[in-house]
């Protein structure tokens, strides 16, 4: 890799970088990623070589188990040392490596378009989460992927390792803005439905829907040996809820309202999310899903970076 | 009842101020868009209940504050005494003026006086129409100017014009009684109030001093003032007045003889701080001497004056001291009566009177001159010329000379009476001023004779000289009295053995009575040959010459028969003004007494025993110096002394008004609901401010770390 990338727009690949996600990530932010890996903690499926483990058995140098020789078996791979003790042919196995395939579900539901004072709203920062995320994805060669949901799967991308592919992918984040209705157990369900192959699945969202159901569909998908990373992203004063007057709020995406005194109901207000929270905590942590609360109000790159950097720790 | 009524509007008004502004917020309230509204119904679930309450308690805090404000500037008032919540209920007052003579006390450029005439004028002017009022002069016996509740106020005034301080003390029991009695009559539904004018002296609220505890005070200020009656105190006097006045004066030797000397102590009296002073004596219209005197608080001091030799006759004379703020009490005046030496009348025949003659004659080396008569001469005597009458053996006598004598007695004289074997018990009952009445003449018999003399009043004048150098006094009796009755007010000064009496003395008018108990002859006793028979006759001769007292205090009547005995025809007075004295004629037991009356103005009084005869001061009158002592008295000490129920005491007139004012109209509590309204405000927002501060200084126990992983606390979490 180049060690100015976003110094010289001569760079082919910087070019694309640019006119692909520049409008969620910066050159300096994009310098901070361009070291780090996304690294699934199982093994995954994908169609070319790479860097993470395969189920299938391969060319690679670990060793697997032993097979009885049999019709096309190559010779060569024939483990002598068996032969002479057992009198019988037997054949190593290696196992394969693969590349990653990760597949961004985005939530677009209308919640995620809360914003609180001069900050990001839910929905941005969830699409520059997700082009950090693409970005350090496909700077290791392993493919992206997109599912783009409200109440269903809105926009589907095949996962590809190229950045015109994340250009693409990303392009199709900035022309979907937040819409109304979300159904996100309803969405995991169709995007386990749909990814066959074991792969890592980052899903963005707020969780604002029945935590039972999502915890549900998240299984599946866990059943189905994905690799799953669950990035809540909520806004600050949803989690603190410090609004000072009296005031009538109206739910994004049921148009409901409801009259509250914030000083009155701060408290049991933070009970509530709390405990919304830490069912989902404790939900995932069962199911070995690696679950990450994400405040709008967060050095973006900060937060990709350790997250990153921890996840590489604790792979290892 | 309320001062400013409309301002109850405002207070209603200001009720709905809380709920309008509740509503007008809910109106105003900023819409605002929020991801999901799941937790707050849960929280709304949670805490409806108590979020309802808290506001409905804010609700009515501030609700409260609005009306009390309102209710406030409303000026409230809630009557402190009697019936009449809205209406003017008539009332009946009872003004009591204290006319003591230290009302005279200089106040700045006013005396006293003058503020509490202004006082009672403003009272009775500030009666409303129905009001009715009566007054009273508190002096040492209550006077009624208005004896009972009038509604008439220029009449009031105008006999309050009238009004002078008197020459004496007062009390304020008496005339409050008084006050109280008339206000009894009061017609219901009049509430009753008493208000009481003076200064700040202790001495009138004296009477209440008899109940020595609190609950006896209440119980007997109730027994004299009605329940329910308002009793007001304005106390005009200054709270530290000084006040420097000669209390009394004293001769000696008591008797001032032609061409002797005699000292003049005077006496003088302090309120206030220890200061230096001057006495000046005046004889005679002149300044005799001047003594410088420093005056302690509260003790007293002597001045002493020697008197020049003075010529015979009565000479007035004055002690003066520099003038202060009571200038009554400055002057102190009284009489010198300088005399030859008189003779003594000795009524009796020669051998009865044998003793006694020799006895003066020799003990006085022929200076005292005397009189031998036969009694039935006593009555063609005139005895003012005698310093004494000694009766020996004399009884019986003419009524006529027993009226001489007894009146001789009553105006100043001495009668010394020694019995005889000529009287017998009747003889004696004729008389009035004797001390005492004999039953019978006991004959003693031989082996009781002896008796030893003891002295019953060691210290009196008369006996004090007998007890020293003459030994023990023993006698020999062979008669004495048997004692019918003792008078009593007699005296026994000497008895024989134990308890016989043998020299008694009485006290008749002005005058003095001394009996013994036997004779001045050889018959009864062997007293005159004795050595206590000289000396002792001789003390009862010297005793008899005392002056008249040099003065007299101001009173409203004087008994001139007991200074003038030998008065006939119709006399004149003149007051030290040169005004003529009233003197009245009151019939007494038979015999007609002229009455002095109203001597109450300090200074010399002249006499005329007839109209043609030349004027001699007659009395030097004073003001009784009790009212010199201008101790004061606390508004706290009034109370406990008095233990009225409803007791106001003011030291100014504005307090008093006010006072009875709000008595009257009742008491504005304005000021009182304004500080109420304060401490709710305080409240107010206090309470407010921590239930706003509760939402934001709620402790955040959602904390991601900058990896996203959430650091969950145990508390945070319902059930974990």
């Amino acid at each position: 890799m180049s060690k100015k990338p976003h110094s010289d727009p001569s760079d082919g690949e910087d070019a694309l970088i640019k006119d692909g996600i520049a409008g969620f990530l910066n050159p300096a932010e994009m310098f901070k990623l361009r070291r780090l890996a996304l690294l699934s903690r199982y093994t995954v499926e994908g169609n070319l070589a790479g860097a993470h483990r395969s189920p299938k058995h391969g060319p690679s140098s670990e060793f697997a188990s032993h097979k009885p020789y049999g019709m096309g078996d190559d010779p060569k791979h024939i483990d002598w040392r068996v032969m002479a003790r057992t009198d019988k042919y037997y054949v190593k196995q290696f196992e394969d490596e693969t590349n990653l395939r990760v597949y961004l579900a985005l939530d677009r539901s209308a919640s995620m378009g809360y914003k609180s004072a001069d900050i990001p709203t839910k929905y941005e920062h969830a699409c520059r989460l997700a082009a950090a995320v693409g970005y350090v994805v496909v700077k290791a060669r392993d493919s992206v992927g997109l599912f783009l949901h409200s109440e269903k799967v809105d926009v589907r991308v095949d996962a590809s390792n190229s950045f015109q592919h994340l250009n693409n992918l990303l392009k199709h984040l900035q022309k979907s803005p937040p819409s109304s209705g979300s159904g996100i157990a309803a969405t995991l369900h169709e995007i386990a439905a749909s990814v066959s192959r074991r792969a890592l699945i980052v899903v963005i969202s707020d969780l604002l829907g029945d935590e039972d159901e999502i915890a549900l569909a998240m299984a599946r998908l866990r059943k189905q040996r994905h690799d799953v990373i669950v990035f809540q992203t909520l806004d600050p004063a949803e989690m603190d809820f410090k609004l000072m007057k009296a005031c009538e709020l109206f739910d994004l995406e049921t148009g409901e309202t409801l009259s509250v005194d914030p000083s009155a109901l701060a408290n049991d207000y933070r009970k509530a999310f709390e405990a919304f929270i830490e069912k989902y905590r404790k939900a995932f942590a069962g199911m070995n899903i690696d679950y990450r609360v994400v405040r709008t109000d967060q050095p973006l790159d900060t937060f990709v970076r350790a997250y990153l950097e921890e996840r590489r720790r604790l792979s290892k | 009842m309320f001062l400013a009524p409309f301002f109850l509007i405002a207070a209603g008004l200001g009720a709905l101020i809380p709920l309008a502004l509740h509503f007008m917020q809910n109106k105003r309230k900023v819409k605002l868009p929020f991801p999901t509204l799941r937790f707050l119904k849960d929280a709304q679930k949670r805490s409806s209940s108590r979020t309802r309450l808290e506001n409905i308690l804010l609700w009515l805090i501030r609700t409260f504050i609005m009306v009390l404000l309102g209710v406030a500037f409303s000026m409230p008032i809630i009557k402190t005494g009697g019936l009449g919540w809205f209406g003017d209920t008539p009332r009946d007052v009872a003004i009591i003026i204290d006319a003591s003579y230290s009302m005279a006390y200089k106040n700045g450029n006013a005396e006293v006086w003058d503020n509490a005439m202004e006082a009672a004028r403003n009272i009775i002017e500030g009666l409303k129409e129905k009001d009715r009022f009566c007054v009273f002069i508190a002096r040492a016996q209550p006077e009624a100017l208005i004896a009972e509740p009038i509604g008439n106020k220029q009449e009031g005034l105008a006999r309050l014009k009238t009004l002078t301080f008197g020459a004496g003390s007062s009390q304020m029991l008496p005339a409050i009684e008084a006050a109280s009695q008339a206000l009894k009559k009061s017609q219901s539904g009049y509430e009753k109030e008493i208000h009481i004018i003076t200064d700040n002296q202790a001495l009138p609220w004296q009477g209440f001093a008899r109940s020595k505890t609190a609950d006896e005070a209440s119980a007997a200020s109730k027994s004299v003032v009605e329940p329910g009656t308002s009793v007001f105190v304005l106390m005009l006097g200054v709270s530290n007045p000084e006040n420097t006045a000669p209390y009394s004066v004293t001769m000696e030797p008591a008797i001032v003889r032609k061409g002797s000397s005699a000292k003049i102590k005077v006496t003088s009296t302090r309120t206030g701080p220890p200061t230096s002073s001057a006495m000046t004596l005046f004889l005679d219209g002149k300044e005799s001497g001047r003594r410088p005197v420093t005056v302690p608080d509260p003790a007293t001091s002597t001045g002493e004056f020697t008197l020049p030799p003075l010529g015979v006759g009565i000479h007035e004379a004055r002690i003066e001291m520099p003038d202060d703020n009571l200038l009554l009490d400055n002057k102190f005046y009284f009489l010198i009566d300088v005399q030859e030496r008189r003779p003594s009348l000795i009524v009796g025949s020669a051998t009865d009177t044998l003793f006694v003659r020799t006895a003066l004659v020799s003990g006085f080396a022929g200076l005292v001159s005397m009189e031998i008569v036969a009694p039935d001469q006593l009555s063609g005597k005139k005895l003012t010329d005698y310093s004494s009458v000694i009766l020996c053996n004399a009884l019986p006598l003419t009524g006529q000379a027993i009226g001489s004598v007894e009146g001789y007695v009553k105006a100043g004289g001495l009668l010394i009476v020694f019995p005889g074997t000529k009287a017998v018990p009747e003889d004696y009952k004729a008389w009035v001023c004797l001390p005492g009445v004999p039953s019978a003449v006991n004959l003693v018999p031989p082996m009781e004779a002896k008796t030893t003399l003891s002295w019953d009043k060691p210290l009196h004048p008369l006996v004090r000289p007998m007890q020293e150098g003459l030994g023990a006094a023993e006698l020999s009796v062979r008669r004495k009295f048997s004692w019918e009755k003792i008078n009593e007010s007699a005296v026994v000064l000497i008895s024989m053995g134990a308890k016989h009496p043998f020299l008694l003395e009485r006290s008749y008018g002005s005058g003095k009575v001394l009996m013994f108990g036997i004779s001045a002859e050889r018959t009864w006793s062997n007293f005159p040959l004795s050595p206590f028979f000289l000396p002792l006759v001789l003390q009862c001769t010297e005793y008899g010459s005392r002056e008249k007292e040099p003065f007299i205090w101001a009173t409203d009547s004087l008994a001139l028969a007991d200074y003038f005995p030998d008065l006939k025809g119709t006399p004149s007075m003149t007051d030290p003004d040169g005004n003529a004295v009233q003197i009245r004629s009151t019939a007494d037991g038979g015999k007609t007494a002229l009455i002095a009356a109203d001597l109450k103005k300090p200074g010399i009084y002249s006499f005329s025993a007839t109209a043609d005869s030349k004027a001699r001061p007659a009395f030097a009158v004073n003001l009784p110096r009790n009212e010199s002592d201008l101790t004061t008295i606390s508004e706290e000490e009034i109370k406990s002394l008095v233990g009225i129920e409803k007791l106001h005491i003011a030291s100014d007139l504005a307090t008093f008004a006010k006072q009875t004012s709000e008595n009257r109209v009742g008491k504005t509590y304005g000021e009182q609901l304004l500080w109420i309204v304060l401490i709710l405000i305080v409240i107010e927002f206090i309470y407010a401010n921590k239930l706003a501060r509760r939402g934001r200084d709620a402790v955040l126990n959602l904390k991601p770390d900058s990896a996203g992983n959430l650091n969950l606390s145990k508390e945070a979490v319902p059930g974990t």
